[in-house]
């Protein structure tokens, strides 16, 4: 009998945890890919980010990577930059190279079936060869208690939910509403309440992602009750995808995003209190009333440029670690966050997008 | 086209040591395009701005802007001029650069009125361009911008 010629014959599968993908960023700090940054600053914030043929199962309507989006899932970008992807051992072999340079890792789960088994894997390689601090961003719908408590066990120190959404109308909207979504804003609690219980205080973080639709009143009122639950919040700015099905959703002005980044950083550090904060009739921030003194010299200051940094897991001296470079900008436009601390004429543009006379009381 | 520690250069072109550019001069027209090691140490490009066609230009002067993923930055003309063609295909699609710098990928055609004085700045000839090309590469390993294999 003649063998029938296979059609379309199956093309080596390039998944983890043997394969992993990579920032642009981290390709070229670990020399991956040749590049370079717009400024000159050092950069060690390594992110990983599981790849599977079938791509993440989440349909999240502003992601790069949501299942409806078109484009095979490993060319499509995730905030707004190609993910190259490389062998797994590859990748742990130049995380030991260049070891002295590394400020902090991460992996970034996404909602697949394997993606718990595959995460404890690469963790597991990683810590065995490398002594930089590895956080993991999780997926919730992957997890439980007892598979946070492996994933410590193994050496990570903190954990990362992608909570995007601040509250739980927008959750519902735009990551469970969703033609293949079902993403549940309970589990997610579950996962960072499971989280802070094993991994400790400060040692947990939310993603917040600004220009979902959610009023500035909402952040705020997450920030303090993070704050009060010794959970980290850090912030995002909403980047659309193209083609994704936020893709021709504006993103937050400038002003907002600086003013936002700034009541954060009073909120968090300077203990700025509610009450000093208004909104005005859609919730946004109409008026800061200047307290104290700390806070005053704060505002004269902006305490260096700090409030403007990226918000990222440290690295193990409590330095900036992960600090994603033009992760959510393009370099030809405003640094969104900076990767590094604010230059003096960054501070005088700061001072500019965020009109902040216009709203001191 | 000669392989030069794994770029593949073309040695029969004029260069600008500053920037990188190459010219292939033809009369007083040169086309200008990005070297193949400038344009991978930049990375993937996005975006490029090009000046319109009749626009005069002093060397020096920007005729345009590129932005790959992780990097922004102006274009500064290597000869004085104007430029009589910018390359439609470029605009449309900027990662011709990456993928074809001395073909597809050129930019634009400049008429230049200054190149007799000018040509002291650029670089021509297969000894001293293959020179340049390896002391620049040592350069952009030593920050770090390529790929080691």
């Amino acid at each position: 009998m003649i063998p029938l010629e296979v059609i379309n014959p199956p093309t080596e599968r390039k998944n983890s945890p043997d394969y992993v993908r990579l920032s642009a960023a981290s390709a070229m700090a670990l020399r991956l890919q040749s590049g370079r940054f717009a400024r000159d600053f050092e950069f060690g914030g390594i992110n990983l980010l599981l790849n599977y043929d079938n791509g993440c199962l989440s349909d999240c309507a502003y992601c790069g990577l949501a299942r409806t989006r078109p484009g095979d899932y490993e060319d499509k970008s995730f905030i707004r930059v190609d993910w190259p992807l490389f062998e797994t051992g590859l990748v742990v072999e130049r995380l030991a190279k260049y070891e002295e340079k590394l400020t902090r890792l991460c992996i970034s789960m996404v909602t697949h079936g394997s993606a718990y088994k595959d995460t404890y894997d690469i963790t597991e390689r990683i810590c065995k060869q490398v002594k930089t601090p590895l956080s993991l961003l999780v997926a919730p719908p992957t997890l439980n208690r007892e598979r946070l408590q492996a994933l410590k066990s193994l050496g990570t120190d903190m954990i990362g939910v992608g909570l995007d959404a601040v509250t739980e109308e927008l959750f519902f909207e735009r990551r469970t509403n969703v033609p293949n979504g079902g993403l549940k804003w309970k589990n997610y609690w579950d996962i960072i309440n499971y989280s802070r219980e094993i991994y400790g205080p400060w040692k947990v973080n939310i993603h917040t992602v600004v220009g979902l639709g959610e009023t500035d009143r909402d952040l705020v009122e997450l920030f303090y009750a993070l704050k009060e639950q010794q959970i980290l919040a850090y912030l995002f700015c909403f980047n659309p995808e193209p083609d994704s099905r936020m893709g021709n959703y504006p993103k937050s002005s400038i002003k907002r995003w600086r003013r936002i980044q700034l009541v954060k950083h009073l909120i968090e550090e300077y203990g700025l209190e509610c009450r000093s904060i208004h909104f005005d009739e859609e919730g946004n921030i109409s008026g800061l009333e200047t307290t104290t003194s700390r806070i005053n010299k704060v505002l004269k200051t902006l305490d260096g440029g700090l409030p403007f940094m990226t918000n990222g897991c440290p690295g193990e001296s409590g330095e900036p670690g992960c600090t994603r470079p033009y992760g959510s900008y393009r370099p030809s436009e405003p640094h969104r966050d900076f990767p590094f601390m604010p230059a003096s004429n960054d501070l005088v543009q700061i001072r500019k997008e965020m009109a902040l006379e216009d709203i001191i009381i | 086209m000669k392989n030069i520690r794994n770029f593949n250069i073309r040695t029969d072109l004029w260069y600008e040591t500053g920037d990188g550019f190459w010219l292939d001069v033809h009369g007083n027209t040169a086309r200008i395009g990005m070297s193949p090691l400038v344009q991978e140490t930049t990375g993937s490009f996005v975006a490029i701005n090009l000046n319109k066609e009749a626009t005069p230009l002093a060397r020096g002067e920007s005729f345009g802007s590129l932005e790959a993923e992780k990097h922004v930055g102006h274009l500064k003309a290597p000869v004085s001029g104007k430029i009589v063609t910018v390359n439609p295909k470029v605009l449309e699609n900027p990662r011709l650069i990456n993928t074809d710098p001395y073909g597809k990928g050129w930019l634009v055609e400049i008429e230049m009125n200054r190149f007799e004085e000018e040509k002291q700045n650029l670089l021509k000839g297969e000894v001293e361009v293959t020179a340049w090309f390896e002391s620049e590469i040592a350069k952009y390993e030593d920050k770090g911008w390529i790929a080691e294999s």
